[in-house]
């Protein structure tokens, strides 16, 4: 091994520890303890699938698994639109614009845990959201009750997330050369078809990233749901990773919340594959 | 170079090594965690007697201060690491966890030389547990101050509807009252948390007491057989027809620990059940309404769960100073029913019997008006609600697990939107709690 190689290996040696310390012996951990069956300061016993046995019997894991893709899915489609809507108007040059792009971009930039105090006093029963209605003479919403609290969270997730897509999206508008605007436009292309043949094909790769970065993040969502709901009322809101948590800290099963945690698993290995895969093609 | 130079530089870097190590053996640092309440009298009385002990004593202490909504989480993750603190102070969570998995330092010797007999008995059953090795019974928390569940009522609404408090309101007069005033949706007659919230799983305990009930009754895997029983099904099915009949306001279901103490404090509900942190909120924020609450106590009282200090075993010199804070704190008791009662405005009440007297005698004279009853009445029969079981009667890791996941209200909640029927919902929860006693004891 020549000097220049073993000097490219320290270069990546921090790394490589890093990425060892943090992300693969943790993942190897909670593998282990997916087959233990341990509890809070106790010793760790080998119970092979029990604990998964014990998620799948009982049906918690489907019911929150369908929870978390029906917060997941939604939020990442209304996400893009009103990303995508919001791009294409703060593309065009008009006075203010600069302004309108930053005032935008603020949900973005707000803490999480302050979005759900935020939330939390604007949809409380006789938060701000209801005052308004009164004002308007409608009745109140319980918006963070049984029928509404999915939706309510899903909400803040698009809220507080568009303008990641909104940014992305500009981004890749700005490189998209103006010479094939007009030859469309001499061709006799309509606005809707401008957008069609010549915006969306040439956003697809932007498009594409970001949706699979904010799957992988809106799947793994937890702070906010968790603030403003604690994964109710009932299971209203018990996405995966709230399930998990609770799993690990107020049952004091960290074999379950392993076990939780390697279900769940395949999903987030699929995105990032995928992610991957995008990311290579555009190095092509 | 030179060779004399070389020693120098050995000599320091040796004297260097050694003194760091030496420093690290001599100086003992006790970890002290203070899971703070809402009352900043509380957390910074706690603060100044832990400083000024390690002033006094010699030893030093790192302090850590944790607000109570994140000390779960750091002491799942503290004992996991396997890194503890030495000391806890208002710890809720965890204690009986620890001390079931051998832990726990005993405390029973700090709680002798405090005076046993003047310790309320649910405060010494609170913690107590058998010696994981010994089979001896030990105390390993000491609760800090009782927060008794209390019912906020709306004098000026029942002067309305011409009913005044009796000497020893119960469940059936509240429920018959709540009725009474009830005029929705101006004012709900009574609110009671239903959503997934400890408000929600302590007040469905204390009623399903008040009909007899339990939830565990021993610690075999048919322990919680006693849930899935009359009583409970009885309370359910009244808070079902409550909640039907409007007498519950209908967001009750998605409430949190804090949007009942946001519906008394609004006006929108005649009755609630809770400790005394309403009342001293609306003391502290001048709510018109403090003038036309009172404090009462139903025939069934129960605690929100006794903040304990506790001990974690590390080196016997650790652990002698631990105990030895611990009863630095609690014996001037004087200061602590000033410092840690009063100074909340008794949403704090006092562990011990000899200050339980003063705070009686202060209310007699008319320091306590907002209590229509003697404060510490509820302290002498109180059934604990968070990790001692009732009617096992004493503290279960299940029962902390249960509440701390809030299984209960997590279940009960189908009551209200899916018309669950009680029975199958309390068929439902005693299958789980029986699972996790099974999975716990059985082994």
């Amino acid at each position: 091994m020549n000097v220049r190689k073993l000097g490219s290996y320290v270069w990546v040696a921090p790394v490589l520890v890093t990425i060892t310390g943090l992300v693969l012996i943790p993942l190897l951990w909670t593998i282990w303890m997916s087959f233990q069956d341990k509890t809070v300061g106790g010793q760790a016993v080998f119970v092979g699938l029990h604990n998964f046995q014990t998620i799948l019997s009982s049906g918690i894991f489907f019911s929150s698994f369908i929870k978390s893709i029906a917060y997941t899915v939604p939020a990442i489609v209304l996400k893009l639109a009103l990303g995508m809507a919001l791009a294409i108007i703060l593309n065009k040059p008009f006075r203010g614009r600069n302004l309108l792009r930053v005032w935008f971009f603020i949900p973005w930039t707000i803490p999480r845990f302050a979005v759900a105090i935020i939330f939390l006093w604007v949809l409380s029963y006789g938060g701000g959201a209801n005052l308004f209605l009164s004002k308007l003479g409608l009745t109140p919403v319980f918006w963070l009750g049984p029928q509404h609290a999915l939706a309510a969270v899903t909400a803040i997730n698009v809220w507080k997330g568009y303008p990641f897509f909104m940014v992305g999206i500009l981004a890749g508008l700005q490189v998209i050369p103006n010479d094939i605007y007009e030859a469309a436009a001499i061709d006799g292309a309509s606005g809707i078809q401008k957008f069609l043949y010549v915006t969306l094909p040439a956003l697809k790769d932007v498009i594409l990233i970001i949706s699979a970065l904010s799957t992988i993040w809106t799947f793994a969502e937890f702070d906010i749901v968790y603030l403003l709901t604690g994964g109710g009322p009932g299971d209203a809101t018990n996405i995966l990773p709230v399930l998990t948590y609770l799993t690990a800290f107020r049952k004091y099963s960290m074999g379950q919340a392993s076990a939780l945690a390697m279900l769940a698993l395949p999903v987030y290995l699929l995105l990032i594959f995928g992610l991957v895969k995008l990311i290579r093609k555009g190095e092509a | 170079m030179t060779q004399k130079r070389k020693w120098v530089v050995v000599a320091l870097f040796l004297a260097l090594i050694l003194g760091t190590v030496g420093a690290f053996a001599s100086e003992e640092t006790l970890n002290v965690w203070i899971a703070t309440t809402f009352v900043d009298a509380q957390n910074n009385w706690l603060k100044a007697q832990a400083e000024a002990w390690a002033d006094s004593s010699g030893v030093k202490i790192n302090l850590s201060i944790f607000p109570k909504e994140i000390y779960a989480d750091k002491i799942v993750a503290a004992i996991e690491s396997g890194n503890p603190p030495d000391v806890v102070l208002q710890g809720a969570a965890g204690v009986v966890q620890a001390a079931e998995q051998g832990l726990l330092v005993p405390l029973t010797s700090v709680v002798n030389k405090l005076g046993r007999d003047d310790f309320y008995p649910a405060v010494l059953n609170y913690d107590a547990l058998s010696d994981p090795n010994t089979g001896a019974k030990e105390i390993y928390g000491i609760p800090l101050f009782f927060e008794l569940r209390t019912v906020d009522v709306r004098t000026d609404l029942l002067a309305k509807a011409g009913i005044s408090i009796p000497e020893h309101p119960d469940y059936d007069w509240l429920v018959a009252t709540a009725r009474a005033v009830n005029d929705p949706p101006n004012v709900y007659g009574l609110g009671f948390p239903l959503g997934k919230c400890y408000d929600a799983n302590d007040n469905i305990l204390t009623l399903i007491y008040h009909f007899g009930g339990g939830y565990i009754a021993n610690k075999g895997p048919h322990g919680a057989d006693i849930f899935n029983t009359e009583p409970t099904w009885k309370a359910f099915s009244l808070l079902q027809s409550l909640y039907k009949q409007n007498v519950i306001p209908p967001d009750a279901v998605g409430w949190t620990d804090y949007d009942n103490n946001l519906a008394f404090m609004g006006g929108r509900i005649a009755f609630t059940i809770n400790g005394l942190s309403i009342y001293y909120k609306m003391v502290k924020e001048n709510n018109p309404l403090v003038k036309v609450t009172k404090e009462i106590f139903l025939d069934t009282v129960c605690d929100t769960g006794l903040k304990s200090a506790f001990v974690f075993k590390s080196t016997p010199q650790k652990e002698e100073l631990g105990k030895d804070l611990l009863y630095s704190i609690l014996s001037n008791k004087e200061a602590y029913r000033v410092n840690m009662c009063e100074a909340s405005s008794l949403y704090g009440l006092p562990i011990f019997k000899s200050q339980g007297a003063i705070i009686t005698q202060e209310w007699k004279d008319g320091k306590w008006s907002m209590f229509a009853v003697d404060p510490m009445s509820g302290a002498e029969h109180a059934k604990a609600v968070w990790a001692m079981a009732y009617p096992l009667a004493q503290p279960t890791s299940v029962a902390e697990r249960v509440e701390g996941s809030l299984l209960i209200p997590e279940n009960t909640v189908y009551l209200f939107t899916r018309n669950a029927d009680p029975k199958q919902v309390a068929a439902d929860i005693a299958a789980k709690i029986n699972r996790m006693l099974s999975d716990t004891y059985s082994q």
